[in-house]
């Protein structure tokens, strides 16, 4: 029993970590209709901003994760003058190879600045645990799920009782026409997409005591997520916190029945399974993938 | 737990040496002089990943060949001017896209490499249907030779490495635990792909011929692994002796910062090359570094180099020297990719009768070159063509290092040994006094 207990722990802390990074993917698709493939590159980015910061000045990473948000709120509405921009509308194809064009340049531009070595974020708290009930909860993993989840909960409640996530919401459902009942269609993407790409690099910084940085870290993590923002369905929220949940949990169970290496195998399946039953995904709507669609 | 021994480390070195029976051939010593050699220059190309997920590792190998090269042409023994171009190889595509375009592009008349087993099976064949020979200075697979018949490998292959690590837990470390070998229990974990496979596999083979025991067998993906907690629960239900762990930096890191947080106690873990050599794991690992094995070829930082002849310690003197003017670090890779490059253009080249494959696989057979005589510890003699494994540096042979006050010693065989035995088996979690942070 005490085993089943610390396997559903460690798949839903799991499940937490990549909540926070599917989220914001989920939202960029929902409402900008991109497919951002550089999503978890803004991870990166926050990971090794992290890094320097402990590095260079000793300042706690949980710290150094809060002061570099403005720079990658700054960052993200930079790419997003720049790239994101020029992409809406566009056919597909163009979107797709924008953000892949802008995946493959951060990990270049990280690889040349900071070269390919491994770095870690080693403090105090890396090997700290929780042991509530004989369980053993790792604390960074812990408040990196307790941010993904209050993170969730806090763009649930913007997205569903403001106006203005009200707006971002009507532009989700349907551009036109919400473009003709006066919402600024263009500041609602470049909002959506900054704070999302901000929570990205947030994450990064948040997993930056738990993982080595490297300039590819962000290739270990984007499949995954597309399979999370998919499975929980195109622009759903929810969706993408429920998928992530029970990917992490398929993750950690199928690893210790079947074996790691099955443990990609068992999610997989688990998503083609529901994609058969349910096309949308969990909580998505049909059509979602279609530019302006309803 | 302190094992006793009574060797003095330089002694020990010397006397493994002298076992390999071998006779002493001081590096440049044997060449030819300049006027005898039939090669007057060869242009070299260097494969390496300088992008992509393996161009970490692969740059302290790259600089290692740059700087032999260098070496090579201010001292000009041989009268042979060396010029060398570099090719990136991110993955095994790129590989072989590599060899063609150092081979096409740039004419080059030999192609050292690589770092990356997956990239040296891709690559080394592929310059084998294009005639051209190829250095295999720092990749482990077993195919890279075997399957081949232009390489001359002059580190070591899989096969001996999986072998010797399984053999050190059946034999040095199950007497330092003190348990039978048919008592002994042992896991074995590696990354799915070329490196850590072909090393999984000798390790088995090896395992398959003894008593002991193999409770768990999982191999993961590396470059996709983001927690390794299923595994560690399953180490702690089978309760292992040792865990063979064959892995890079970031999941060596990850099972180790995630045995901590779910107090996984193993007596004794042995990597096999790749992150469990790097001092990147080190670093991330801090004190709790220390007691954890590696097998490796040696390197000079885990030999006595007092006890190398004056020749070594000179070349050796010039690789510091090069690395410290460029501001570079000297790792592992660096030494292998060096040492084997140096041999390759000092003792294989001046001997060969022309820059054919033919004639570079028979002079790389004529090689001798004593373990004393190399900056890493470990003597240089390839098995001819024709023969099983042709182009195999037999003197490559495995040593079992350890980590002790955050820098690798070798441990065993008790007679190349520099240090005892340090946290054999390893404290538990609670035991650890000392704080993980820095």
């Amino acid at each position: 029993m005490q085993l089943t207990l610390q396997i559903i722990a460690n798949g839903l802390l799991l499940g937490g970590l990549y909540a926070l990074l599917a989220i914001g993917l989920t939202l960029i698709f929902g409402v900008l209709r991109v497919v951002n493939f550089a999503h978890a590159e803004f991870m990166m980015l926050g990971m090794f901003g992290v890094y320097w910061i402990w590095r260079l000045t000793g300042i706690d990473p949980y710290l150094a994760t809060i002061i570099i948000i403005p720079l990658l709120f700054a960052f993200g509405l930079l790419c997003d003058r720049l790239i994101i921009q020029r992409t809406i509308g566009a056919p597909e194809v163009t979107v797709v190879f924008a953000t892949l064009g802008l995946s493959i340049l951060l990990q270049n531009a990280a690889l040349t600045a900071w070269t390919a070595d491994i770095r870690s974020v080693t403090t105090h708290y890396t090997g700290m645990v929780l042991t509530p009930g004989g369980l053993r909860i790792s604390v960074p993993m812990l408040i990196s799920f307790a941010v993904a989840m209050l993170a969730a909960l806090g763009l649930w409640l913007f997205l569903s009782r403001t106006f203005y996530g009200k707006a971002i919401q009507a532009v989700a459902q349907n551009r036109e026409a919400a473009v003709l009942m006066g919402i600024n269609v263009r500041r609602v993407y470049m909002w959506t997409f900054t704070v999302a790409v901000t929570a990205a690099g947030v994450m990064g910084g948040l997993i930056a005591p738990l993982y080595s940085i490297y300039p590819r870290i962000g290739m270990s993590f984007i499949v995954t997520v597309f399979v999370i923002v998919v499975l929980g369905g195109l622009g759903s929220v929810s969706g993408a916190v429920l998928a992530a949940l029970l990917i992490g949990l398929v993750e950690a169970s199928a690893g210790y029945l079947i074996g790691t290496a099955w443990a990609e195998l068992s999610y997989f399946l688990i998503f083609l399974a529901v994609l058969i039953v349910r096309p949308q995904g969990f909580f998505g709507r049909r059509g979602a993938e279609v530019f302006g669609g309803r | 737990m302190v094992k006793s021994r009574s060797n003095c480390a330089s002694r020990a070195l010397l006397v493994g040496v002298l076992a390999m029976g071998t006779p002493l051939l001081a590096l440049g010593a044997s060449a030819p002089a300049a006027a005898e050699s039939a090669v007057e220059s060869v242009k070299v190309g260097a494969l390496f990943p300088q992008s992509g997920d393996l161009a970490f590792g692969a740059a302290d190998a790259l600089e290692g060949v740059q700087i032999a090269v260098e070496l090579f042409n201010e001292t000009n023994q041989h009268g042979i001017e060396v010029e060398l171009v570099t090719a990136d190889a991110p993955d095994p595509a790129g590989g072989a896209a590599g060899v063609r375009q150092l081979v096409t592009g740039d004419n080059v008349d030999v192609i050292v490499g690589t770092y990356a087993s997956a990239i040296a099976s891709a690559a080394a064949p592929a310059a084998e249907r294009l005639g051209i020979p190829y250095i295999e200075t720092t990749a482990f697979a077993e195919g890279v030779t075997r399957n081949t018949g232009n390489v001359i490998r002059t580190t070591i292959s899989s096969g001996a490495l999986g072998a010797s690590a399984m053999d050190f837990v059946l034999t040095g470390l199950a007497e330092q635990l003190g348990v039978a070998e048919d008592e002994m229990r042992v896991a074995l974990l590696y990354t799915d792909d070329e490196f850590g496979v072909s090393i999984a596999e000798a390790a088995l083979e090896r395992l398959n011929d003894a008593a002991a025991t193999l409770v768990i067998e999982e191999s993961y993906p590396a470059a996709t692994t983001r927690d390794l907690s299923s595994v560690l629960l399953r180490i702690q239900q089978e309760e292992p002796h040792a865990v063979v762990h064959i892995a890079q930096v970031p999941d060596a890191t990850l099972f180790w910062r995630q045995a901590q947080q779910l107090d996984v106690h193993i007596p004794a873990v042995i990597g096999a090359g790749g992150g469990y050599g790097q001092s990147e794991f080190a670093e991330a690992l801090g004190p709790n570094v220390n007691g954890i094995f590696n097998v490796v070829p040696p390197t000079s930082g885990s030999i006595n180099v007092e006890a190398l002849s004056s020749e070594a310690q000179d070349l050796l003197a010039g690789l510091q020297s090069g690395l410290e003017e460029r501001g570079w670090d000297q790792g592992p890779y660096t030494d292998w990719a060096f040492m084997g490059t140096w041999v390759f253009l000092d003792q294989i080249v001046p001997q060969a009768a022309s820059l054919s494959v033919d004639d570079l696989m028979a002079a790389a057979a004529e090689v001798d070159v004593d373990a004393l005589d190399s900056i890493t510890g470990f003597g240089f003699k390839f098995i001819p063509a024709g023969e099983d494994n042709s182009g195999q540096n037999e003197r490559a042979i495995p040593v079992v290092q350890q980590w002790q006050d955050g820098r690798l010693v070798v441990t065993f065989p008790e007679e190349l040994a520099v240090s005892q035995f340090i946290d054999t088996p390893l404290p538990t979690w609670e035991e650890r006094t000392e704080p993980i942070a820095e």
